[in-house]
């Protein structure tokens, strides 16, 4: 267990410290294994470069709590309010909305890691993904051998035979590394296959890959499979990043987020999962909201519903909780319902979360 | 403390004869240090400080015990240890029963590192408020938010190479902020 094995290592300097911004690299999480122990190693042996690491750790944190307050992230603010834990229950919601809607085989069950504390039932709803949806484009000109293999690993994929387009897709890689799009659907496809460290590397690849169409898309997933592998630190640093992308996954990750600050408050987190749970909105597509209630709960087709944004003011000195500011935001009309959801047409605005009153 | 080689020989000779003030310098001088990697590793505080007293605990036994191999190398053989025990936390997450008391030394170089980092955020949030707001945007995306300067640029509406200068402007303003205004 005990090792002095650091002293055969390649050494580092401050010169390249400070040209690499390492320090910076380090603090965020973003350094390789290798990197992160030649910088450990020397800032061990030290003093300046140790000082600006404790600086930028500071700017670090402050950064993130300023990025975290309310106003610019709204549904980041979950740790102090009870908000959080309506976020975390939506996104159980939506989950459970999404098995009703496309079957139970693509619900991906996350290992629970040992010694976690997150509540099982929140930790499956995290890691449950959709899959992305693909449209097959075709074009005039006889296509190359890697656009052949990844055609026909995506027929595989229209088919719902994840393990099957895996393979194919993986020989299309292969075949043309510098892909986005290959490897953005081999990390989906890893990742509806219940290969999630698999997907980690696909999908962090389509990252590196840089400025594409899938980058916002490969984030959010990767999320989803860092909280498959219990790893919900660097899903929540993929998360922010979704959030600052201003994407069409902007609100989901939101959503994900205030769920992941609830799992640090146990507390936030309702006991007995959705039970006693008021009607709230689940989730937001267009004009169109599901809402978290059904037949079961007595909805008909034609019912109208008021739905209100609830945001929990807290004294920014002393912490505490000084009441819950209630605002009417819009109206929905109930267009389909089921034994336990229903689509609402909303006129106004609706966030996951919000409240849903009977008119 | 002096951290060269012939110090650290010198400190784990005075160790290895029982010297306690040898123990305090060795626990005052590297907690920081081993804090900093397991909060970088674990992101998690409390854990972190757990893990300060562990790490320190197992270095100063294996001191006493002649464990070091190499007497001028004590602070990679500090930094091998911490990892190796950092990141057994992480495989498991789950503590162990520890077969060693904490120490009162530990205790207090661990209440002086929540200390200094609350005096430095006090420092750093009053350096922040100094800067423009689009150069704290730029600071927040990039920092916190891991974009790069092409990722930046498209939603500030400035050239790449203008967030790069912005966000290198702001971050040594900040750092020289810092080294004017903080005294640990």
């Amino acid at each position: 267990m005990i090792s002095n094995g650091d002293s055969d290592r390649p050494a580092m300097d401050c010169a390249r410290v400070v040209r690499d911004e390492v320090t910076e690299q380090y603090v965020a999480g973003r350094l390789r294994e290798d990197e992160q122990i030649t910088f450990e190693q020397h800032y061990f042996q030290c003093d300046r470069c140790f000082e600006e690491l404790k600086n930028y750790r500071a700017l670090h944190a402050e950064l993130e709590r300023l990025s975290a307050s309310p106003g610019k992230f709204p549904a980041l603010t979950g740790r102090r309010l009870l908000w959080a834990a309506a976020g975390a229950a939506a996104v159980i919601t939506i989950t459970l909305l999404t098995w009703r809607e496309f079957g139970a085989p693509e619900r991906i069950t996350p290992p629970t890691p040992a010694g976690a504390t997150p509540p099982r039932v929140v930790l499956e709803a995290l890691g449950a993904v959709v899959p992305p949806p693909y449209q097959a484009t075709t074009l005039g000109n006889t296509p190359d051998l890697a656009t052949r293999a990844f055609r026909d690993a995506m027929r595989d994929y229209e088919r719902r035979e994840y393990a099957a387009s895996a393979k194919g897709l993986a020989a299309a890689a292969r075949l043309d590394p510098s892909s986005p799009q290959t490897h953005f659907y081999l990390g989906a496809s890893y990742l509806l296959s219940d290969d999630s460290a698999a997907a980690v590397r696909a999908l962090q690849t389509t990252i590196d890959l840089g400025e594409s169409a899938y980058l916002e898309a490969a984030r959010f997933y990767l999320s989803k499979a860092l909280i498959r592998r219990g790893n919900l630190g660097g899903a929540r640093a993929e998360l922010l990043k979704v959030v600052l992308l201003k994407g069409e996954h902007e609100r989901d990750a939101q959503s994900l987020l205030a769920a992941l600050d609830a799992l640090r408050q146990p507390d936030l987190v309702p006991k007995g999962g959705l039970t006693g749970i008021d009607a709230r909105v689940a989730r937001v597509a267009g004009t169109r909201a599901y809402i978290n209630i059904g037949t079961a709960h007595g909805v008909k087709i034609g019912d109208s519903f008021s739905i209100i944004h609830r945001d929990q003011r807290i004294d920014p000195v002393t912490g505490m909780k000084l009441g819950v500011e209630e605002k009417q935001t819009g109206t929905g009309v109930v267009v389909e319902v089921h034994e336990r959801f229903a689509i609402v047409n909303i006129t106004g605005t609706a966030m996951v979360a919000d409240v849903i009153k009977k008119d | 403390m002096d951290r060269s080689a012939d110090a650290g020989a010198a400190l784990f000779a005075r160790i290895r004869l029982g010297d306690a003030a040898a123990e305090e310098e060795l626990v005052e001088s590297f907690s920081g240090r081993v804090y900093a990697m397991a909060l970088a590793r674990t992101r998690d505080r409390e854990a972190s400080r757990d893990l300060v007293q562990d790490v320190l605990c197992a270095v100063v036994h294996a001191l006493r015990g002649g464990r070091l191999h190499a007497p001028d190398k004590l602070a990679a053989f500090i930094s091998g240890t911490a990892r190796n025990l950092i990141n057994n936390y992480c495989r498991t997450r789950l503590r162990t029963a520890r077969e060693i008391p904490a120490t009162p030394e530990a205790t207090t170089a661990d209440a002086d590192e929540v200390l200094d980092e609350r005096r430095r955020a006090v420092v750093v949030r009053s350096a922040l408020r100094e800067l423009d707001l689009i150069d704290r945007r730029i600071l927040t995306m990039a920092v916190v938010g891991g974009l790069s300067a092409v990722e930046i640029a498209t939603r500030v509406t400035l050239s790449p190479e203008a967030v790069r200068q912005r966000k290198s402007r702001a971050v040594r303003k900040v750092m020289a902020i810092l080294a004017e205004r903080y005294r640990p």
